[in-house]
């Protein structure tokens, strides 16, 4: 029982740690397009 | 600066200060005083994290260096997401389970008394003098405007923090951290309406940034990798990541902040807010920049927005030098606003063979108008030899004070002071909090009563303050002050945060290993940095590594020995 609340608690906060990584990962592609258009 | 400006920025000043004074009341305890009870929820938390970080610097230079440079310091805090979700997953749970009040009281814990004083001293060297540095910086401010002693300013502006930080300690510093943030949102905003605002009428936004980036200052990634090269994507992210790990992990100024969270929950929350915002505020903040370029674009600039050095050049045997210099340069602006007059028509004819002939031509001339300031710069120094070429943390408030309407002036010199108030705050209340923590109650007096303990967190506070301020006021010598601040960091930083890795995550490694690793790593990274081995950068990373391989191999041995 103790297990299993565990993990799903570390699922939960890894679901948000995944999501700051993937706004990080858009963040830097979008400056790079920004760079390029304005070029 | 007219009258209304400074009743509001008076008015902006006062009522921050009795608000975290009013707030703050009732600060009984040692755990009111330097952790506000563990009772603040995760935007309070996140709010103050940012507010520690943005100091004055931010608002001062990173416009100005995006004038000068463009975006790519923008990539700088591309590891800062990165470091917020490591600092979720190890630091927060240690530092809140244990219940401790500095990041260096763990140490001890897991290590021995010599390693957490050694870390807790490398912090107390560096906080002080960043802390300095970042009262210096409004102090330009009011000296440039109003002429007067720069001296007289430290002194005003470190008073006043002084005063409410000793008076409420941690809860006075989030309070007031809290309302500066939104006031400093709110002022940001109107200062990138104000400069499109006063761009000529048929140059919109987007022009603004056309213009900008075929200039060179819209570069706000760079791909290549060079260890010298200051700012680019990898720096960013492996350099960046170890040195805001660093910083937020065992900076007590930014875990006191998170270790007022109510919960582990709401710390994580608020590290969180802080990963996915400060980006974009960044970012926000270095495209005012580059507006303000786009805007002397179309009005003459002054050659060099430092009025006290200008004004001693010209009071000099080398007036006429600099006399021929200044009409140079007005030259060149008006072959330059020609030249930007017609990258707009192209660009609102979507002439693309034009655009390309007239961005050559712009950024010839633009490496005209570099080549004569750097003549100048090269003049000031034959001058003076102790001349500030720099004039990078002035451009912006060049341009507010010169352009912006009455009342926002105010404001936005409000908001300068009111991010140098609050970094200031965070520094003065962590410097005491360490000292007391880490050395008055664990060597010096172990046993005294919990008022003892408040009243000596309040003394040490206020002679933190009086330390800071003599920093201040030897700060000018500094160069570009962002910089200045993060170099000064990357110096120590580096093995701070080896000192931690080891401590998370070698756990076969004895306080003595790790002791004689970081004396051995910490003067590497000051021979790297006095012989410019690398970029300030990736001292942090060398740092880290250094100590935890010679940990490992110390600990070996010691191993064998036995």
């Amino acid at each position: 029982m103790i297990k299993e609340q565990k993990k799903s608690f570390f699922k939960r906060w890894a679901n948000v740690y995944a999501f700051v990584i993937f706004i990080l990962i858009v963040i830097i592609i979008s400056l790079y397009f920004f760079t390029q258009y304005f070029k | 600066m007219s009258l209304i400006d400074w009743l509001v920025l008076a008015i902006t000043l006062l009522f921050i200060v009795f608000y975290g004074i009013w707030k703050s009341r009732g600060t009984k305890n040692i755990k009111g005083y330097l952790l506000a009870d563990k009772k603040l929820p995760w935007y309070h938390v996140g709010l103050s994290v940012m507010a520690t970080q943005a100091s004055a610097i931010t608002f001062l230079s990173a416009p100005g260096q995006a004038y000068s440079d463009g975006l790519r310091f923008i990539q700088f805090y591309f590891g800062l997401p990165l470091a917020m979700v490591v600092l979720c997953i190890t630091f927060i749970p240690i530092f809140q389970k244990l219940n401790v009040y500095t990041a260096y009281e763990y140490l001890e814990k897991r290590f021995d008394n010599k390693t957490r004083s050694l870390t807790a001293f490398l912090f107390l060297l560096q906080r002080g003098v960043s802390t300095g540095i970042t009262i210096y910086a409004p102090a330009i401010i009011l000296s440039t405007i109003l002429n007067i002693d720069i001296n007289y300013t430290i002194l005003f502006n470190g008073i006043i923090v002084i005063f409410y930080t000793v008076y409420g300690g941690t809860k006075a510093v989030s309070y007031t951290q809290l309302l500066q943030m939104s006031i400093i949102f709110a002022g940001l905003f109107l200062a990138a309406y104000m400069v499109v605002h006063l761009l000529p009428e048929n140059v919109g936004f987007i022009d603004a940034l056309h213009i900008a980036g075929k200039m060179n200052k819209l570069n706000a990634i760079d791909t290549t990798f060079d260890f010298n090269n200051r700012y680019n994507i990898w720096s960013g992210i492996i350099g960046g990541f170890f040195l805001q790990l660093s910083y937020f992990g065992t900076d007590q100024s930014q875990v006191g902040r998170y270790l007022t969270g109510s919960s582990i929950k709401q710390s994580r929350l608020g590290l969180i807010m802080n990963g996915l915002i400060k980006i974009p505020m960044q970012f926000f903040i270095l495209l005012i920049g580059t507006l303000v370029f786009t805007f002397y674009q179309f009005h003459q600039a002054p050659i060099f927005f430092n009025k006290v050095e200008v004004n001693r050049i010209e009071n000099s045997t080398y007036k006429k030098d600099y006399e021929k210099l200044n009409s140079e340069f007005e030259q060149v602006h008006v072959i330059k606003k020609q030249q930007v007059d017609d990258l707009v028509k192209a660009l609102h004819q979507e002439d693309e063979a034009t655009i390309d002939i007239v961005r050559l031509q712009l950024q010839e001339s633009n490496n005209k108008s570099n080549s004569i300031k750097k003549e100048l710069t090269t003049l000031m120094e034959k001058n003076n030899p102790a001349a500030d070429t720099n004039d990078t943390n002035y451009i912006f408030l060049s341009f507010v004070t010169q352009y912006l309407p009455v009342g926002i002036v105010g404001l936005l010199i409000a908001i300068i002071f009111l991010a140098s108030m609050g970094s200031t705050a965070s520094g003065l209340n962590s410097l005491a909090s360490t000292s007391i923590v880490d050395f008055y109650k664990r060597i010096f007096n172990k046993n005294a009563t919990d008022h003892n303990y408040l009243s000596a967190s309040r003394w040490a506070t206020v002679l933190w303050g009086v330390f800071c301020m003599i920093i201040a006021l030897y700060a000018n010598k500094l160069g570009n002050l962002i910089e200045a601040v993060n170099i000064l960091g990357s110096l120590f930083y580096g093995t701070i945060l080896g000192i931690f890795l080891v401590a998370f995550y070698m756990k076969r490694i004895s306080g003595t290993a790790v002791f004689i690793s970081a004396l051995v790593a910490e003067a590497f990274i000051v021979y790297a940095w006095i012989t410019n081995l690398t970029a300030f950068l990736w001292l942090n990373v060398i740092g880290c590594l250094l100590v935890m391989g010679i940990a490992f191999v110390v600990q070996s041995i010691l191993n064998k020995q036995k």
